[in-house]
């Protein structure tokens, strides 16, 4: 039974099933939509088939792209001896941000986890290493996120990786820039205590 | 520490209940099934972020109801004032804990902080049951005890189910894990052999606590040992390394068998704390006195432990103990605490506790029936 047009709770249902939104909110989004003018719901529409039918993943480095190979890569500014790995695409937004890094990316699509049935083969770590056998690649950087499943992803790319004879870093892990030493719980002191660098 | 009120919102049988504690003993009454132990749950939540029992979130919610609250107000041994509170929505099945006001992102954030033993009757598991039930004491203390002890078992327990996960895929599936399972066995020696280092290193910490618990329940007749037994540490006094080392070896041997099994067979989750008394092993020799000193010389020591590693005395929950327990362990077990600490005690028959003990400090009665508080006494001993 519906209290309000068929179509409208259709719309709330679609909306539900986005990250993050509620019953609620979905409901508001709706109505909103319903007000908005003809021109704009046409234009989130089309918006919305856009990101289906242009956006393919990047044959180099796995990114979502409209251009294949990516900006990224195809970018005669970019240094091509070092390479980025993250988890995600929106992994590789948050990086760029910094404007600090001007290497190369490669997006594994994910982090090892067995209770989800992730395993090796289901992130693009081959893709990676073909990558680097065929040379020029001087540094590998691992930038996974700093839980469990993402520590074992960088032990196991580590593993494969090093062999080939590169440098494989990965993030340091630790305090917060702005933070005071004293405010640090002790967990994280001290796995910034365990990833201490030299000056 | 010490907690000054406490108020249960659609928690088990309380509808809405709130209590005003003294700074001494606190006890308890009433029949069984009235609402006393969930009491002493709210307080669990207070500290631990939950109950006691390990009942999940969602089996305290007071039946027909949306969701509970837990809400007290905690003073430190410095006088400072903490409101902590526990809010749980069926609908979504979230929690909420929040200090000060200030919401904390995960319960292992609030452990250590407001430090508790409880003393309930299936802790008699402790001595007479199963290493599993050692174990939990032990990571229950430790992690209150160290923050970097709990983050490393939180790490070890989440690689622990995906390592097994590796295991249980390769047997169902008849063939080797293969190189699938090497980065979960590097994260399972990385914490665990720091797991089992810290484990042992507390036992050593913890047995002169324990022997002058023993020393004043028993006198000198009595002598408790405590050994802790690891795979993961076959020699005294090892490095972190060489313990990693140990373990490596150990799991690295038990490959085919745990394929087999499908689980992981080797690290510190299949330790043992070994208890005797004079030398005798507790679970295999003990008399049921002695098991109940055991028991209460542990949570006696676990006391004065944490009261020095935190700098702040812990509270005591004893559920439903002097029903079990002689008038003897009893007095020793209420004057032990009552010269430092604030005791939560629960008892139908309140004959039973000799509350003569406690000299000076305040003391409250509480009168428990259906889930609602009858009647409150505040004296003075």
């Amino acid at each position: 039974m519906f209290y309000t047009a068929e179509s409208v709770e259709q719309l709330a249902e679609h909306f539900s099933q986005l990250p993050g939104i509620g019953k609620k909110t979905a409901h508001r989004l709706a109505l909103f939509v319903l007000k908005m003018d003809r021109p704009s719901v046409d234009a989130l529409a089309a918006a919305l088939i856009a990101v289906k039918e242009k956006v393919r993943y990047c044959s180099i480095c796995s990114n979502i792209t409209e251009t294949d190979p990516c900006a990224i890569c195809s970018s005669s500014k970019r240094d091509r001896t070092l390479i980025c790995v993250v988890q995600e695409p929106n992994d590789v937004l948050a990086v760029e941000k910094t404007n600090e890094f001007r290497g190369l990316y490669h997006v594994l699509g994910g982090a090892l986890s067995p209770l989800d049935g992730i395993g090796p083969d289901d992130l693009r770590i081959k893709e990676l290493l073909e990558r680097i056998g065929a040379g020029g690649v001087d540094e590998v950087i691992l930038a996974m996120n700093p839980n469990v499943e993402g520590e074992a992803t960088t032990l196991y790319v580590s593993r494969l990786i090093k062999p080939l004879g590169m440098r494989v870093t990965r993030i340091a892990r630790g305090l917060p820039v702005g933070s005071d030493l004293e405010f640090a719980d002790e967990a994280t002191l001290s796995r910034a205590l365990e990833g201490r660098v030299a000056v | 520490m010490q907690l000054t009120r406490l108020l249960l919102r659609q928690f088990r049988n309380h509808a809405e209940t709130a209590l005003e504690f003294s700074p001494g003993l606190n006890l308890l009454l009433g029949d069984n099934g009235e609402g006393k132990t969930n009491i002493l749950e709210g307080v669990s939540y207070l500290c631990l972020g939950r109950s006691f029992h390990g009942a999940s979130d969602a089996t305290v919610v007071q039946m027909g109801t949306n969701g509970f609250l837990v809400r007290g107000t905690l003073a430190s041994d410095g006088g400072v004032e903490f409101k902590v509170e526990s809010v749980y929505e069926v609908p979504g099945g979230t929690k909420r804990v929040s200090v000060g006001g200030s919401e904390i992102g995960r319960r292992t954030d609030l452990i250590g902080r407001f430090p508790l033993v409880v003393l309930a009757p299936e802790h008699a598991g402790i001595t007479a049951g199963g290493p599993a039930e050692r174990r939990r004491f032990l990571d229950l203390t430790v992690s209150q005890a160290s923050r970097i002890y709990l983050e490393d078992l939180v790490e070890y327990r989440r690689a622990l189910r995906q390592r097994n996960r590796v295991l249980l895929d390769a047997k169902l599936a008849r063939r080797t894990p293969g190189s699938a399972l090497e980065p979960w066995t590097d994260l399972l020696v990385r914490t665990g052999s720091r797991i089992a280092l810290r484990r042992q290193e507390f036992v050593e910490e913890f047995r002169p606590y324990v022997d002058r618990a023993f020393a004043a329940l028993t006198g000198t007749r009595e002598h408790p040992t405590l050994l802790y037994a690891s795979e993961v540490l076959p020699e005294a006094s090892m490095t972190t390394e060489a313990a990693g080392e140990a373990f490596r070896t150990a799991i690295g041997a038990a490959e085919r068998e745990e394929t087999r099994a499908g689980t992981t067979l080797v690290g510190p989750h299949r330790d043992e704390l070994e208890l005797s008394i004079n030398d005798r092993s507790v679970r295999e020799f003990a008399s049921q006195g002695q098991h109940k000193t055991f028991l209460v010389g542990l949570k006696l020591a676990e006391f004065s432990y944490l009261k020095d590693r935190c700098n702040e005395t812990p509270l005591l929950l004893l559920d439903d103990v002097f029903s079990e327990l002689d008038a003897h362990r009893c007095r020793h077990l209420l004057d032990l605490v009552a010269h430092a600490g604030q005791a939560f005690v629960t008892a139908t028959d309140e004959r039973l506790v000799p509350t003569d003990v406690h000299g000076g400090a305040m003391k409250s009665r509480f009168t428990i029936q259906k889930g609602r508080v009858e009647h409150v006494e505040h004296s003075r001993t």
